[in-house]
Formats: C-alpha cells, sequence, structure tokens
C-alpha cells in the first residue's frame, strides 16, 4: 500500500469505465492544468524570473501525465 | 544581546502556511478517507491553484525568512498535487501496481524539477552516511516493516500472480516509498523545518500521516505515523535522506512481500486493541519528543 494512491482512490477510479472516469476525476486535471500553462507562458512573457515558471512547469508535470494517458487511452479506445 | 526585529510579513506568512497545511489534512481526513472523493479532488485542485499563485511574489524584496516560509509555501503545493494527479489517472483494467509506479515516476520527476526553486539540493536526496541517524532510520524502517505486516498491511501481490505482475508491484513499492521520501521528508519537511524549526517538521509528518488515514485500521495508520516520524528524526539530525530512503524501501518491501512469505501470509500474532494502539501512541511520542543526541548536522 502506498500514501500516493490508497486502496479508496484506487477502488473508485477501477469501479468506473474509463469514459466516466475521464469525464469526473479526468477533468479537474485537465483544467488545472490548462491554468498552469497558461499562467506559466503569461509568467514568461512578462519575464518574470525563471524560478517562478520552473515552479509551475514542475506542478505541471503530473497533471499532463494524467490527462495525457487519459487522452490516449480514449483515443485507442476508438480504433478498431 | 538585542534581540531579533520582529518581521511582521514573515509572520503573517507563517500563519498563512499553518492555516493551508491545516486544510490539506482537513481534505484528507474529511474527504478523502470517508470516500467523497471529486469533492477531495476539486478542493485539492483549488489549493494548488492557490498555494502555487500565493508564492509567486517576488522574493528578491523579502527577508530570508519571509523568503523561507514561501518557499515552504511552495513545497505544500505537492500536497494537494498528489490526489490531484493520483485520482486523473486512468487506471480502470490496470493493476494497482501500474496506477502506484505511474503517480510514483511522474512525482518524482515533479519534484527533482521542483527542489532547486524551494531552496533544496538534489545531491541531499541520495546522501547516506555510516552515522547514527541513517542507521536509526533504516534499523527503524525494517522493524516497521514487521509492525506494520501484524497490524494488517496487505501483501503486494496474490497467490497465483504471474512473475511480471509480481515484479511490477515490487517495482511500484520501492518507486513509491522513495519518492514518498523525496517528497515528504527531501522537500517538504526540510522547506518547513527551514521556516518553522522543529513544528515544521511536525507539520510536515502530520501531513504523511494523513495520506494513510483510510489504511483500513487505526494501528495501521499509527504504524506509518511513527514511521514518519522516524524517518523526520533521521533527516532532522543529519540533513540528509539516505538513511530515511532505504527503511522507508524496507518498510514497504518488508510488510508487502518478505513477512507475508516468511509466514505464509499468515500474521503470527495476535494484536489486541486497543492496547496496541495505545502502545504505537506512546511510541509516536516518544520519537516526536525525547531528544536522541543524534545529531552528525554539519552547521
Amino acid at each position: 500500500m502506498s500514501g500516493l494512491l490508497p486502496d479508496v482512490i484506487r477502488e473508485a477510479i477501477q469501479s468506473r469505465t474509463l469514459y466516466a472516469a475521464s469525464e469526473s476525476f479526468g477533468v479537474v486535471p485537465l483544467v488545472l492544468v490548462i491554468v498552469l500553462l497558461l499562467e506559466a507562458e503569461a509568467l514568461r512573457v512578462m519575464h518574470r524570473g525563471r524560478a517562478h515558471t520552473a515552479a509551475l512547469e514542475a506542478i505541471a508535470i503530473p497533471l499532463l501525465v494524467a490527462v495525457g494517458l487519459t487522452v490516449v487511452l480514449r483515443v485507442t479506445e476508438l480504433l478498431p | 544581546m538585542t534581540a531579533a526585529a520582529p518581521d511582521p510579513q514573515a509572520r503573517a506568512q507563517l500563519a498563512l502556511l499553518g492555516v493551508l497545511a491545516s486544510a490539506v489534512v482537513a481534505v484528507e481526513a474529511c474527504l478523502v478517507a470517508p470516500g467523497h472523493l471529486l469533492a477531495a479532488q476539486i478542493v485539492d485542485g483549488v489549493l494548488v491553484m492557490v498555494i502555487v499563485n500565493l508564492a509567486m511574489r517576488d522574493r528578491s524584496r523579502m527577508s530570508k525568512r519571509a523568503a523561507r516560509t514561501l518557499a515552504a509555501l511552495r513545497a505544500l503545493a505537492l500536497v494537494p498535487l498528489i490526489r490531484v494527479a493520483g485520482m486523473g489517472l486512468p487506471i480502470k483494467d490496470r493493476s494497482d501496481a501500474f496506477g502506484v509506479l505511474t503517480i510514483a515516476l511522474a512525482l518524482g520527476v515533479a519534484v527533482l524539477v521542483l527542489a532547486p526553486t524551494v531552496g533544496i539540493s538534489r545531491r541531499r536526496f541520495v546522501t547516506l552516511r555510516m552515522t547514527v541517524p541513517h542507521l536509526y532510520a533504516v534499523v527503524g524502517g525494517a522493524a516497521l516493516g514487521f509492525v506494520a505486516f501484524l497490524t494488517g498491511a496487505p501483501a503486494l501481490w496474490t497467490d497465483g500472480d504471474a512473475s511480471d505482475a509480481v515484479a511490477l508491484a515490487l517495482a511500484a513499492a520501492v518507486c513509491a516509498a522513495i519518492v514518498e521520501e523525496v517528497v515528504f521528508r527531501g522537500v517538504l519537511q526540510l522547506t518547513f523545518e527551514r521556516a518553522a524549526g522543529a513544528l515544521g517538521a511536525f507539520g510536515a509528518t502530520a501531513i504523511f500521516a494523513a495520506l494513510y488515514l483510510d489504511a483500513g485500521s487505526v494501528a495501521l495508520v499509527l504504524t506509518y505515523a511513527l514511521a514518519g516520524f522516524v524517518f523526520a528524526r533521521s533527516v532532522s539530525r543529519s540533513g540528509a535522506l539516505g538513511g530515511a530512503v532505504i527503511g522507508h524501501v524496507l518498510l514497504a518491501v518488508g510488510a508487502g512481500a518478505l513477512w507475508p512469505i516468511a509466514f505464509d501470509r499468515t500474521v503470527p500474532v495476535d494484536l489486541h486493541e486497543p492496547y496496541t494502539s495505545i502502545l504505537l501512541t506512546a511510541a509516536i511520542g516518544a520519537v516526536a519528543t525525547i531528544p536522541h543526541g543524534l545529531s552528525d548536522r554539519q552547521p
């Protein structure tokens, strides 16, 4: 067992279909990653410190993995 | 000798850090553990945005103490992030180990990128010295692996699983243990300690323990909390993570693989409640409060 992904969360995700899970639990990371990347881009344009954009990009990495996996799996479900 | 001038900005930020850290623990206790997961994920998402943006201020114009608190605030964003990303993983038909390994690897990369921005050297994550604090964490982790097995920690795989599933489960447990140490002791505790001293280390360990609130039994939750305090003590005393990382890996592999194999998945001793929980609580109190005089930290 791990505190990173406890049983209660695993069971909740696995009890739903891919579509149902991505349309509920999948939406929050998607919205968050879009906002974070837009914010990082805005900071870059405004020439704010490199540390600020690096922090935003670091936070966005796990969200990008979750969103990317969801997109890939939803696309592969469409394939014959 | 004159006392240091009060720094209202640092004090206000420290209070904010305390409020937000408490909010993170409250989300775990009030929403995740009872199963209100979508609500927990939305609250965690809001917390990530609030914390990240509060920590965006220009640190060159503030006192050293205020800058340290801001770094701790930025590190705190990792905790709600774990939940938001973890719940967003599409693991429908895949094994539990696949989910744990994916979130551990993604979070590990994020921490390695974030560490320098909060003033933590990545070298600390791999530093191991043959000194008392590190040995204390290694021995403590190995012993608590057995205690976790006795208090009901689940095995990493079931009888009849294929060898590749066993290998994946082991890899996931080891990676998760390493990443948990790097996140909670390497980044969270060290930045919290710089901002708030011993109270900061206590807060980081409380947040770590909150992630295990749904572990199944009170004794198992207390076992993981005790492990958190043992590893926190080691990192506080040495300033490096090597011993805590090895100790946590031994705990995870011992509780989920070695002891179940050694005892054929049967718990050899029937622990009685509430005595086990009382004993574990007393042990937590002892580890958290009694000074051990083990420090090998460089000045």
